[in-house]
This record gives C-alpha cells, structure tokens and sequence, in this order.
C-alpha cells in the first residue's frame, strides 16, 4: 500500500486545489450600450431616441442647403441644424466641425412640460453661441446617410421678481453621434 | 462526441478481434480531467433560450466496477463537476442582446454563481483485456445532482415599462442522467492500474425561474439541458 501512498495524496491534493477554485463565485458584470443610429448622453445617462428624423433641404432660390436632425425618446427632445450658405444642389453635405452660433448653427434640448393643459416639448434653456459643436464626419449621398458627432449644453436660470437669479441649471448633451443615419434629400424654392 | 465515439467502437472492434480474454478484476478508481460542456448546454448564443453559457470544467470523483459474470460487470460512477461561471463576454453578450430586444438605451447584466452538480451513475460494462490493457466499455443512467446554476440580474435604461431589475434565476435540482463511456486502463501492477477515460453525460437540466420581467421580450430561459463530455485520468485499485 506504501506505492499507494504518493499517488493518491497527489489526486487527492489536485482535487482538494480545483475544488477551492470552483469555490470563486465572484460577480462578473458587463454593461452593453445602444448601437442606435442616432444617440447621445444627457447629464451623465445614455440616451437612443426611438423617433429619429434626418433632413437635408436645398433652397434653389437662396443656394443654401440646412441639414436638421431631430431625436425623441422619453420626455426628451434634441434638435439641431446646420445651413450651409452658397451650396450646390446635390444630395451631399460638407464634411467639417459647425460651431454652434444661434444663427446658421443651431441646436435645442426640449423637454416635454405641461403648457395651457397639454403636454408639448419646450426649449430646455438656451443654447448659446460657443456652447458647443456638430461635427460631420461621413456622407454617403448615394445611400443618404450621415455620420457625425455633437455636444453642446443648455444652460436655463430661473430669476426672481426682481431679476435676481435664484438657480442655474445646466444639461449636458454628450458624446452625441449619428451612426449612418438615413436622411432624406430635398429641394424647395 | 463523434470523434470519441468512433475511437472507442475501433478499439472494442480491434479488442474483440484479438479475441484473446484475460482474468478481470473488480476496481475501484480514483479520477480527475475535464469536463467539456457540449452543444446547447456550451452555447453563447443569445437568441437560443436552450443556450447554457456553460465553460470548460474540471471533474474528479470515485469510479469502479464490480465483475458479475467474466468480464461483465456492474460500473458505477460518484463525480463532481464544476463548468465555470459566465464571464465577461457572457454578461456582455446578454447585455448586447437584451439591449437591441428591448430597444434599451443600455443595459447591465450582473452574472454570479457557478455551475456545479454531482452525478451517481450506474450501468453494465464490458472489458476486453489484451496482456497489460483492459478496455471498458459502459452504459449508464442515474442521479444528476445540479447544486448550482449561475444566476444573472438586467438592469435596462431607456425602458419605461422595465425600470426595475429582472432575474434570471440560480437553479437545483436532482434529475435523470444518463451516458456511455469508453475507459482504457494499464496494469502496472496486480492491483494498481492507471486509465483514461471518456464519457458522454446527458440529462434535460433544471428548470430557470424568471422573476420580475414585465414583458416577454427578447431572451426567455426555462430550461437548462446539460451534456457533458469528459475525459479523465485515474488510478485504480483491483481488490478481487
């Protein structure tokens, strides 16, 4: 039995070693975002809109093209557009960084608010100029779609009968992206 | 499984052919190897409810045989099986899953837990010997004893109708196993032998809970089959 010994002390210390390791129970944890083509982060929570909506307008009158982009999910609301001054008539758009400046680039962050007894989407604050960017990165003109990135913020105060500020709230709209979103060509006067 | 099959059928043939028999003894065996999940029980496949997440495991226990009738005899197997727990991947792919079924901006799957059972399985066997080698050659059915079941928890933002978590839960339960194995086996002495071993395992699984989903959607587990195919090492002890 003594030729038993080594070999059975080996199986059962082997044994004794697997099973302290199929002991490990740890919590393993993954955390998978939407690929949707239109998303963003707002104040820190990622955010798909399920209602997406992706224009490219030409005015042949005033040669300028607008590229509008509008997402709905929740009570929430992001809109943005870029017009594009001496522009051709094609189904394209210029690949380039828009700086937000209230005038030819625009962005809004609507929230839905109770107003005279419904429920409508309103302007969150203000997005002023510099207060962010929309960045074009890929246009497929054939396919209609549009790549790109934005962020801004919405900065809202609320003032006293005096005109005092009593609060400044500031929404973060982050890491915005257009994932080859479809959008649909038009041409007006 | 097939692989296996087809070299334990060409040994038995080649055994048998030699047709030469020699005296076999009851054993008693300890052993130890792997234990491989095989098809739906293996499967990461998010879309497939039958799908186990199941890993590559380690399996060890006692196995003999006691003789009955020249080289017929009783076998009986006692094994602990352990096939891991999800991981990173796993818990990524549900969550991938869950968020594109529940049109959810993101979610978070928690995975934790282990999947253990033990199996009691006993069946006829039949050993070919050829001078120091004896091949066996066994049938089975028994116990599957399922201790545990990894259990995972989603969280899903973005979905108004699923704010709270919902659990796929930890499962047991004893259940009716059943298999085939083929064992070859060096005499290195009268009583002492060394072997490998390979033997398919089946049992239809536990039954999943699911508690707190609101909506039947996307994946929806109520069952988890188990196939197991191992291949061992042992040492065995002749006492007859």
């Amino acid at each position: 039995m003594n030729k038993l010994r080594l070999p059975v002390s080996l199986i059962l210390i082997i044994a004794a070693a697997i099973f302290i390791q199929s002991c490990n129970k740890d919590t393993v944890s993954a955390t998978a975002y939407t690929t949707a083509a239109f998303q963003a982060n707002i104040d820190g929570s990622a955010w798909a809109p399920d209602t997406v909506s992706s224009t490219i307008v030409y005015s042949t009158g005033a040669k300028t093209k607008t590229l509008t982009c509008s997402g709905t999910q929740g009570q929430k609301q992001v809109i943005f557009s870029i017009t594009v001054p001496t522009s051709s008539g094609t189904p394209g758009f210029p690949l380039a960084t828009y700086n937000i400046d209230g005038n030819l680039v625009k962005a809004q962050f609507n929230t839905q608010q109770l107003s005279n007894g419904s429920y409508v989407f309103l302007p969150h604050g203000v997005i002023a100029p510099g207060a962010g960017q929309i960045v074009v990165t890929a246009v497929d003109s054939v396919k209609k779609t549009i790549t790109g990135t934005f962020n801004f913020y919405s900065r809202s105060t609320l003032y006293d009968g005096s005109g005092n500020v009593i609060s400044t709230t500031v929404d973060n709209i982050s890491s915005g992206a257009l994932n080859a979103t479809p959008y649909v060509f038009s041409s007006n006067q | 499984m097939k692989r296996s099959f087809i070299l334990i059928s060409l040994s038995a043939i080649l055994f048998s052919s030699l047709s030469v028999s020699g005296q076999v003894k009851s054993y008693i065996s300890l052993f130890g190897g792997l234990s491989n999940p095989e098809g739906n029980y293996a499967s990461t496949n998010y879309s497939n409810n039958l799908s186990g997440f199941a890993h590559k495991g380690v399996t060890f226990g006692v196995d003999g045989a006691v003789y009955v009738y020249k080289s017929l005899a009783i076998g009986y197997t006692f094994s602990f099986q352990d096939q891991g727990k999800l991981n990173y991947n796993d818990t990524y792919n549900l969550a991938q899953g869950y968020t594109a079924s529940f049109n959810a901006t993101s979610t978070t799957v928690n995975a934790y837990d282990r999947f253990h059972n033990f199996n009691l399985l006993v069946g006829p066997q039949y050993s070919f010997s050829y001078k120091k080698f004896i091949l066996d050659i066994r049938a089975f059915g028994g116990l599957v004893d399922v201790t545990s079941t990894p259990e995972t928890q989603v969280e899903l933002l973005g979905v108004p109708r699923q704010t709270a978590y919902f659990y796929e839960r930890r499962s047991h339960g004893m259940l009716l196993g059943y298999g085939a194995s083929g064992g070859l086996r060096y005499l290195l002495s009268d009583k002492l032998s060394i072997g490998v071993k390979v033997a398919y395992i089946q049992s239809p699984g536990t039954k999943i809970t699911v508690n707190d989903l609101v909506d039947n959607v996307g994946r929806y587990a109520t069952s988890l089959p188990i196939n197991e195919l191992q291949t061992t090492l042992g040492l065995s002890l002749s006492f007859k």
